[in-house]
């Protein structure tokens, strides 16, 4: 950018240049208006504190004038005052307007020209004089000799104070005389002003004629001129040439920086045509963005779907983890009724263990009695055979007998009815002994046979024990199965906890995911969106290019 | 007339007791290396050596049980040149006699050409009762033996 300002170092600038015309030019009219214009402004400035004074100077005048008026009243009334403190409260007064009037005369008599060294002095005297007389009044009131005060009132003091009045209308007369003056140089310098304006005018007007007509020169028509070129070239002429661009001044800058943008506007146009070009591939290539972001879309959604699937998949896994952890504690419940169901199993089985030695050992005894029954009934058996052979000899002792008294016959008779009572003995014996006999093997088959169950009691009794041996063993290991168990139910609840748990976990995760999948939804969405917004901008570039090579 | 009784198996069969010197239990029998036919063994009564005959033996083919009633019936008997002999007779349940009339024993009208000694019947107090004709059954049984019978 070109800017016109006055500080560039080189002073052939088109600014300096004006500025130096106009200079040399508004110079000489600027000189004489100042000159001028000095004077008017000390002579007014003079004037002006001529006035000030003056007006003071007649401000301080009628002060002191009041006061002296307002002296003179209480002057006047104090001879005929009686009351003391009166007396004293006027003198007070007096005395107090007295200071004042000497103030404003010394302020007075600061400026020589309203009050001269002479009158000045003149004045302090006869004001001396009214103080000593006034307070020679207040004496002659004080001490009751009204006579006396009234004759210096109505004298002394009645001469000073007409002698003063003269001094100050003296004074007025002073004042009024520096107004006249001051009114009389002022008159002076506004006529000498009247007749030198002209002039000034006249001459000014000269100058800013050549000023124009420079300017015109330098710097309109050299500007004309490049804006006719500029114009041209907007309406799409090319090899244009910039005049003027030569020129070291801002002008040149301007032409010789349209000269670029000619140049560069020719490159822009070239550069349009394969902006279209580009844009067409724009296009296509857009085309193509959308329709993978629509698919896109679709997938995003696609795994929302999956996702929710899982998610309640998550949540029935949740919930059957729920039941199992559930159903492992009522396990563990059973387990637990179990082990006691199992031990008090094993005290019952310890219990019986302990009765199976006293039963064997009864068995046993049971065995040994039986034994012994079976010795007696041997011992029997013994006796009984005895008796047999007893009833068997008999037997045949009688047969003997009588066969014999067969034999000897007749007299035999006795004997043989003898023998025949001995035989019927024998065989009473010998039934009784079969009978006895029987019993007897009754009685030792019957042993036998209990011998036998006892045996099979015993040995029942015996296979029992292993049993229940074995049955305890097994109790036992139940126990320590069901005992191992229940660390495992924990384990297996702890795991199902932990199941339940990463499930929740999946289920947020899941949720985690739908949310994004959603936002990645949304965000094909907006780039869908803002694919279409490329695409309409890739077809207004189109169109403006296609413009911007119409115009060319 | 008085009868010894005897099993065979569940046939009752009397024998006269007029023939029995002694019943003798079942004392042991001695059995020779050479015995003549039938002949079971010997047993010693009295120092004079019995032979001894098995009746159950003889007519059921089996020997006798050994049981207290069980017995050996000792019979005279004489031989051909008449010297009396003893022998002995195991019998089952020979443990009771009988006494009856001879004429009581009536002809059972059954003929046994093998057990010829088995003669006429009667009553007994158990049922039939058989007779056994001895000196039909010496022959029979131990031939070379004859019996002479003494009323």
């Amino acid at each position: 950018m070109m800017a016109m300002t006055l500080k560039t170092r080189k002073l052939r600038g088109l600014a300096a240049k004006t500025l130096l015309a106009l200079a040399a030019a508004a110079l000489p009219a600027l000189m004489v208006a100042t000159i001028l214009g000095v004077t008017l402004v000390t002579t007014v400035n003079q004037v002006e504190t001529d006035f000030d004074k003056a007006t003071s100077a007649a401000r301080r005048l009628t002060n002191i004038r009041v006061l002296i008026e307002k002296e003179h009243g209480v002057i006047g009334r104090l001879p005929s005052e009686v009351d003391l403190v009166r007396v004293d409260q006027y003198a007070r007064e007096i005395e107090a307007a007295g200071q004042r009037i000497e103030f404003e005369l010394a302020e007075l008599a600061s400026n020589k020209r309203i009050v001269p060294v002479e009158l000045g002095g003149e004045i302090r005297g006869v004001r001396q004089k009214m103080k000593q007389t006034a307070s020679k009044v207040v004496q002659a009131v004080k001490s009751s000799s009204q006579t006396t005060a009234r004759e210096l009132v109505n004298g002394l003091f009645e001469e000073a104070s007409s002698v003063l009045v003269v001094h100050l209308d003296t004074i007025g007369l002073n004042v009024d005389g520096i107004v006249d003056q001051a009114q009389s140089r002022l008159r002076a310098s506004s006529v000498s002003a009247w007749r030198v304006t002209p002039i000034a005018l006249y001459g000014a007007l000269c100058m800013v004629a050549l000023g124009v007509w420079m300017v015109r020169r330098n710097v309109i028509r050299p500007l004309a001129e490049i804006a006719h070129v500029t114009e041209l070239a907007a309406a799409g002429a090319k090899d244009i040439h910039v005049p003027h661009d030569t020129r070291q001044d801002e002008i040149g800058a301007l032409a010789r920086s349209i000269g670029v943008f000619q140049k560069a506007m020719d490159d822009v146009v070239q550069l349009s045509s394969s902006v279209q070009k580009a844009g067409i591939q724009v296009g296509s290539a857009v085309t193509e963005i959308a329709a993978t972001a629509k698919q896109q879309q679709a997938t995003a959604s696609e795994i929302a779907a999956t996702t929710t699937e899982i998610g309640a998949t998550s949540k029935e896994i949740s919930a059957t983890s729920k039941e199992l952890a559930k159903t492992m504690s009522e396990v563990s419940v059973v387990a637990e009724q179990t082990a006691a169901l199992a031990s008090s199993g094993q005290a019952g089985l310890s219990r019986m263990e302990k009765i199976m030695p006293q039963v064997m050992e009864a068995a046993r005894s049971i065995n040994a009695k039986l034994g012994v029954l079976n010795e007696k009934a041997g011992n029997i058996n013994q006796v009984v055979t005895t008796i047999t052979k007893v009833a068997d000899q008999t037997n045949l002792l009688s047969l003997n007998a009588a066969i014999e008294a067969e034999k000897a016959g007749e007299s035999g008779r006795g004997f043989a009815v003898v023998a025949s009572e001995i035989r019927r003995l024998a065989d009473q014996t010998a039934v009784a002994t079969y009978d006895i006999e029987q019993m007897v093997k009754e009685i030792q088959s019957a042993i036998s046979a209990g011998v036998m169950g006892m045996d099979k009691f015993s040995e029942e009794v015996r296979h029992g024990m292993h049993d229940v041996q074995q049955v305890g063993g097994q109790l036992s290991q139940i126990i320590q199965q069901v005992q191992a168990l229940v660390p495992r139910v924990e384990a297996v609840n702890e795991g199902m906890q932990a199941q339940a748990t990463g499930a929740e976990q999946i289920s947020e995760a899941l949720l985690q995911l739908t949310e994004a999948a959603q936002q990645t939804a949304d965000s094909l969405r907006q780039s869908t969106s803002a694919i279409d917004e490329l695409n309409q901008v890739s077809g207004n570039l189109r169109s403006s290019v296609s413009r911007v090579k119409l115009a060319a | 007339m008085l009868f010894l009784l005897l099993y065979l198996d569940n046939g009752c069969y009397a024998l006269d007791a007029s023939l029995v010197v002694e019943v003798l239990p079942l004392v042991r029998i001695e059995k020779p290396l050479r015995s003549p036919q039938g002949v079971v063994g010997t047993i010693n009564y009295r120092r004079a050596l019995v032979p001894v005959i098995d009746l159950s033996e003889l007519a059921l083919g089996r020997p006798a049980a050994p049981r207290l009633s069980t017995r050996i019936i000792l019979v005279r008997c004489s031989e051909e040149d008449g010297q009396p002999r003893l022998l002995g007779l195991i019998a089952e349940k020979a443990i009771e006699t009988m006494r009856c009339q001879s004429a009581d024993f009536v002809p059972s009208g059954i003929t046994n050409a093998d057990a010829s000694y088995l003669g006429a019947i009667t009553m007994g107090p158990r049922g039939l009762v058989q007779r056994i004709e001895l000196n039909k059954l010496l022959p029979a049984a131990v031939p070379g033996m004859a019996l002479k019978q003494s009323a």
